[in-house]
């Protein structure tokens, strides 16, 4: 068990980051933000705004996508928390990430890792969401960049790209590159 | 953005929620998406944050306190049965937000105003106001000690106008009033007797409920993010073609969700038609009275008034009429 005191110390608190138990030592009032980051040593979650309003922050517990710049990680404790850099392996990328690269769904990157964070539930529970419902999924994260089409792209690839996987050819995918 | 030092509770009962209530002042905590937002500003910050997260009680029911947006807006009973709760719930914050905001952090919303949903530096630069620090209001010269912050949340309209009821619990009793008795015309005080040491358990709908035809309508800039500039719930009781009973609500439009009970009560038993509707609409923009503390202009969000209660009642009306 790894353990990473904060500047502070208070209150030990038991976290489960990325399948890996971890030992913090936190004020009551740190958010799980401010621990990922200092304490936990993963900074691919971004601080943006810190206050709700752009999704740089957004982290997975128990699979569903939160905002860890509103979440008190005290709140976190017991639950399953997964940050980007539990998305896949240093060595490889998700098919997400992969789509991401090809379609040029990132420039300066400091909303991918909460855009991933949002795509990736939403493919989970919906793996071949129409264009409507990626842009549904994803408004509440803020890019500065990329003016959003190709982020859209990106996601629709990915799904278009694992029902392809899941059934060659059989009917149409719903997202833009269609089996032939 | 640190938040200010303050001892969190995480009680696993009602009963021990009040039990820590004693332990000094304090603040309740739902899903934290706007008192986490307030304390990062040092706004009105407790030596006490006592989450509800982890309280069973608050997640009974169609409505219980605890449950968040998300499950609000999918809940599938809600969307079959009373669809303006599950829509106007999609239409909060952004989705990232309602996976966590709850539905009893919605109805208790504090009240806002650009005066005051600043960051320390700003209102000490500026002055501060009532609602914070200071002893003026900023928005008006003279409010009579009432503070005229803007009530923006979402759902007490759609509430409102399904004629819905509180039940609230405390260290001693429960108690359920309807809503519609439940906020005050004051941005501080807010509530009319609600004490602090009470917690909203859930809301409850009446037993006719469903045979409400309502539906909501909201003013903002973006379709995610933005609070309401301005928000109109229209409900209908349809009775052989004709509207039996009508109500309507608002919200953003002043420091309280109001419901309009005198501008449709003229129509009531009418067949609502266009006139009728324009007449209720008119009288709604002459009604509301928005203050300059959101961003858009008081005029605009007075005029969107009647565009948004003309559409909400025609919304109302059976399909093809
Ligand atoms: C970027 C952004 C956009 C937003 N947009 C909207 C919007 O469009 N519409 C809208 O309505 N809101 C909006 N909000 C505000 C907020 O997210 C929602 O109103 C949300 O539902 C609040 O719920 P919560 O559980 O997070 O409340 P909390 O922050 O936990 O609590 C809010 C208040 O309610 C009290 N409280 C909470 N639960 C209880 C209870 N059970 N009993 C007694 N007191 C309780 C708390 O003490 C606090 O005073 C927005 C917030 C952000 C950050
Ligand atoms: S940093 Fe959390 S939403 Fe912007
Ligand atoms: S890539 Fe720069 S903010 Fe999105």
């Amino acid at each position: 068990m790894q353990q990473t005191p904060l500047s502070r110390p208070r209150k030990a608190l038991h976290l489960r980051v990325n399948g890996h138990d971890r030992e913090v030592y936190v004020r009551d009032a740190d958010t799980l933000l401010d621990v990922l980051r200092e304490a936990v040593g993963l900074t691919g979650t971004k601080r943006g705004c810190d206050l709700g309003t752009c999704g740089c922050c957004a982290v997975q517990i128990d699979g569903r996508p939160v905002l860890s710049c509103l979440t008190l990680a005290a709140e976190a404790q017991d639950a399953e928390i997964t940050t980007v850099e539990g998305l896949a392996g240093p060595e490889r990328f998700t098919p997400l990430q992969q789509a991401w690269a090809e379609a040029g769904a990132s420039q300066c990157g400091f909303c991918t890792a909460g855009f991933l964070m949002t795509a990736d539930a939403l493919l989970r529970e919906h793996p071949a969401p129409s264009r409507e419902q990626i842009k549904a999924a994803v408004s509440g994260n803020l890019c500065r960049c990329t003016g959003f089409i190709k982020i859209v792209d990106a996601i629709a690839r990915s799904a278009a790209a694992q029902h392809a996987l899941r059934s060659p050819c059989a009917t149409a995918a719903p997202a833009p590159t269609q089996c032939a | 953005m640190r938040l200010p030092d303050f001892t969190l509770h995480q009680p696993r009962t009602l009963a021990q929620a009040f039990a820590v209530t004693r332990d000094g002042p304090f603040d309740w905590l739902g899903g934290g998406t706007d008192l986490l937002c307030n304390y990062k500003w040092r706004i009105n910050v407790r030596a006490n944050v006592i989450s509800l997260r982890r309280v069973p009680e608050l997640r009974q029911g169609l409505l219980g306190a605890g449950r968040t947006l998300s499950e609000v807006e999918h809940d599938p009973v809600l969307r079959a049965r009373y669809p303006a709760i599950a829509q106007a719930a999609s239409m909060i914050a952004t989705p990232l937000i309602r996976q966590s905001a709850t539905l009893g952090g919605n109805l208790l919303l504090d009240t806002r105003c650009w005066h005051f949903n600043q960051t320390a530096e700003w209102r000490f630069a500026h002055g501060s106001c009532l609602k914070a620090e200071a002893d003026v209001c900023r928005v008006l010269p003279d409010p009579g000690n009432l503070c005229v912050a803007a009530y923006s949340g979402d759902l007490a309209p759609v509430l409102l106008a399904y004629d819905a009821r509180v039940v609230l619990a405390g260290p001693s009793a429960s108690r359920s009033l309807p809503l519609r008795e439940f906020y005050a015309a004051d941005g501080i005080r807010r509530f009319r007797d609600k004490k602090p040491d009470e917690v909203l358990v859930r809301a409850e709908l009446p037993a006719d409920a469903e045979h409400w035809t309502v539906r909501y309508q909201k003013l903002r800039l973006r379709q995610a993010f933005d609070f309401p500039e301005g928000g109109v719930a229209a409900a209908v009781r349809w009775d052989h073609g004709w509207a039996a009973d009508i109500r309507l609500a608002t919200t953003a439009y002043d420091s309280i969700p109001l419901l309009h009970e005198d501008l449709v009560a003229p129509h009531r038993g009418s067949s609502l038609d266009d006139e009728a509707i324009e007449q209720i609409a008119q009288a709604l923009e002459e009604t509301v009275r928005p203050m300059k503390n959101t961003s858009m202009s008081p005029s605009y969000r007075k005029k969107m008034a009647r565009v948004l209660c003309r559409r909400a009642l025609q919304d109302c009306r059976p399909q093809g009429v």
